[in-house]
């Protein structure tokens, strides 16, 4: 699915780069352990956490995910955004709670999975 | 080749990344594929953090070439007191700061097994802590397959089909005169080096000597001190060796007791891991790795005695004596060698100057070590006939069990020319076990190695299963290896896999109709 329709989806705010780059997300994966999001990283996966800090940064720079989302309408520094334009990483910001962005994405996936099976 | 250092300050968390950013610069620019850039980060970024939360200081040290990329982060702090409980998910002693930057969740170290080649650990309470990691930077279809380390001159065989017959994982063929290895097989035993008239099997290896140089030692195994007709001492040798201009020899032997003095440690410690198959030869652990992958829950979880000796020494500054194949090829993947060579350059280069003759005092001698409740077995064929009754489970009381593939140890690796036995009286080792000895932990453990199968589909592999079987019993089954397969059996498989034809065997008939009764025994050309 295309991350715009993510974006738009969740009435996420898109921080850096913009326009909202042309990524395909295959996978999300959702969690605050730098060890699990660094393991989930990939060329089509979107990182959902909590974590906003140095860390965040790392593991933009490090990792080369191509996109993070991050909730509870966090405000990300400007640090994280400059390495994100620098590793032309998305980063969304959901008004929503990690439940409620988790939930929606949930629904947003399978329903196109499903709407894919059934055509 | 490149090399990057870096320092890295325990608790200062404003800098984590710093080093591993490095790391990512040169892969990048050598041009890795981005999957295996993101493995290595997991790697490199999870080993900087351990030591900016539980250390106090600590080096990046990244060796880089096109095939691989060779880690080490040495750090000084309270060091890792249970290592396997560490590497055990979920287990963490990290600070409440860390906990707030995604970290200290126990997944660390397992992260680090799980996106890396090879990882060993070196640990002491209240000193440090070591780590060393590798990965193979090439993409999974250009990486070398199990290359076996044996050299093979296949023109000087004499077809005498000896080796076909001891090899233990049936690993040899010879066709229209000419040996092959499988090296999907090969365990690096040499077990065809020992019985082949013409020399045909070699380990892999430098063969000249190579210019000696002010700071690089000899590594050397005690075998190398038992082949000059007298007793010659540690001390002996590296004078004579400082004399060549070298910085002197350095030996295997210190690893091998610190190695021994750890398996009772762990025997005590692990009662249900009877039998105890201490990891002391490489060519026995390949050969676990290939026929008895079952039994390898009992190798303990410690690098060899070669390869932590080798981890210990700085890169670069050793040349390696190789007594065999296994350990040329546990070595070269260990890194850590500036050379290796076979003992023979060694052998012509001090011979003439071994003059020394040293009286023979039986408390030194302490490489004729053996301890009372260690079992010794030496050669392949008591090998596999032990670990055959291991696999039955009818060896649960023989406690810790050391295996060699060659007699007396490396003592009777075909590379040494003197009699086993003799070498080992004659070689006097006075090393303390704590000359600088460690142990490393097998931070990545044992696989089993997957053999080549059939068919990668499995109906046509069971089809040919079946025809193997329709084979083996046209054939005589005197398992004569004279077709240049070892066994009836081997043959059947390779006529099935298209290597050999049916008229390789010597007393079936030519034609199909009378193939599947055997010959008369005598039969007269």
């Amino acid at each position: 699915m295309k991350l715009e329709r993510i974006a738009a989806a969740l009435s996420a705010h898109s921080h850096a780069p913009s326009p909202c780059p042309d990524i395909d997300i295959r996978t999300v994966y959702a969690g605050d352990r730098m060890s699990d999001l660094l393991g989930a990283a990939s060329d089509h996966t979107l990182l959902v956490t909590h974590i906003t800090n140095q860390s965040l940064l790392n593991l933009i720079d490090l990792m080369d995910v191509p996109a993070v989302c991050l909730v509870n309408g966090a405000t990300p520094v400007d640090e994280v955004l400059s390495a994100a334009n620098a590793a032309s990483t998305a980063v969304l910001v959901s008004p929503w709670s990690l439940y409620e962005t988790c939930g929606r994405l949930y629904r947003l996936l399978t329903a196109e999975t499903e709407g894919a099976g059934a055509s | 080749m490149t090399d990057i250092v870096r320092t890295i300050a325990g608790g200062d968390y404003a800098s984590a990344g710093k080093a591993s950013r490095v790391v990512k610069e040169a892969l990048k620019r050598l041009g890795v594929e981005p999957a295996i850039v993101r493995r290595a980060m997991v790697a490199v970024y999870e080993a900087e953090m351990n030591v900016v939360i539980h250390a106090h200081n600590g080096v990046l040290r990244a060796a880089l070439t096109p095939e691989r990329l060779d880690v080490t982060l040495e750090d000084e702090g309270p060091g890792i007191p249970d290592i396997a409980q560490a590497m055990r998910e979920g287990y963490s002693t990290a600070p409440d700061e860390a906990r707030a930057l995604g970290f200290g969740a126990g997944m660390g170290l397992p992260n680090i097994r799980k996106n890396t080649d090879r990882f060993s650990i070196q640990s002491e309470s209240d000193k440090g802590t070591r780590l060393r990691f590798s990965l193979l930077l090439l993409p999974q279809a250009d990486a070398p397959a199990d290359i076996c380390s044996l050299r093979v001159d296949a023109g000087r065989c004499v077809q005498c089909m000896r080796c076909l017959s001891v090899c233990p994982t049936q690993a040899i063929r010879i066709r229209k005169g000419r040996p092959t290895v499988s090296s999907h097989l090969c365990v690096d035993c040499t077990s065809c080096a020992r019985v082949c008239p013409a020399n045909v099997f070699s380990p892999a290896g430098g063969v000249e000597m190579p210019e000696a140089q002010e700071t690089v030692r000899l590594l050397l195994p005690a075998a190398a001190l038992g082949q000059y007709g007298f007793s010659v001492s540690e001390e002996t040798m590296d004078a004579l060796l400082r004399a060549q201009g070298w910085a002197g020899a350095c030996f295997l032997d210190p690893s091998e007791r610190a190695l021994e003095a750890r398996m009772h440690d762990y025997s005590a410690t692990h009662p249900d891991a009877a039998p105890v198959l201490s990891p002391v030869c490489p060519a026995v652990i390949n050969l676990i790795r290939t026929r008895y992958p079952s039994l390898l829950g009992h190798v303990p979880p410690f690098l060899t005695a070669v390869e932590a000796a080798l981890e210990s020494s700085a890169p670069g500054r050793c040349v390696f004596v190789v007594s065999c194949a296994a350990q040329y090829a546990v070595a070269k993947e260990t890194g850590g060698a500036e050379a290796i060579i076979v003992p023979g350059p060694l052998l012509r280069s001090l011979t003439p100057h071994v003059k020394t003759s040293a009286p023979r005092n039986t408390e030194a001698a302490a490489t004729s070590r053996t301890q009372e409740d260690t079992l010794y077995i030496y050669g392949m064929d008591r090998v596999c006939e032990f670990l055959d009754e291991a696999e039955n489970g009818r060896v649960k009381d023989c406690g810790i069990v050391e295996l060699y593939a060659c007699d007396l140890g490396c003592f009777g690796a075909p590379v040494w020319p003197e009699h086993p036995a003799i070498a080992r009286r004659r070689a006097i080792s006075n090393t303390t076990p704590d000359a600088g000895a460690v142990v490393v932990y097998r931070a990545r453990p044992l696989k089993g190695r997957s053999g080549l199968r059939l068919d990668p589909d499995m109906h046509t592999a069971m089809e040919k299963l079946a025809q193997i079987d329709r084979i083996v019993k046209t054939l005589p089954g005197r398992n004569c290896s004279a077709c240049g397969s070892p066994t009836c059996m081997t043959l059947a498989e390779d006529i099935v896999m298209g290597r050999a034809d049916a008229r390789d065997c010597i007393y079936s008939k030519q034609d199909a109709s009378g193939g599947s009764r055997p010959p008369d025994k005598e039969q007269t050309p």
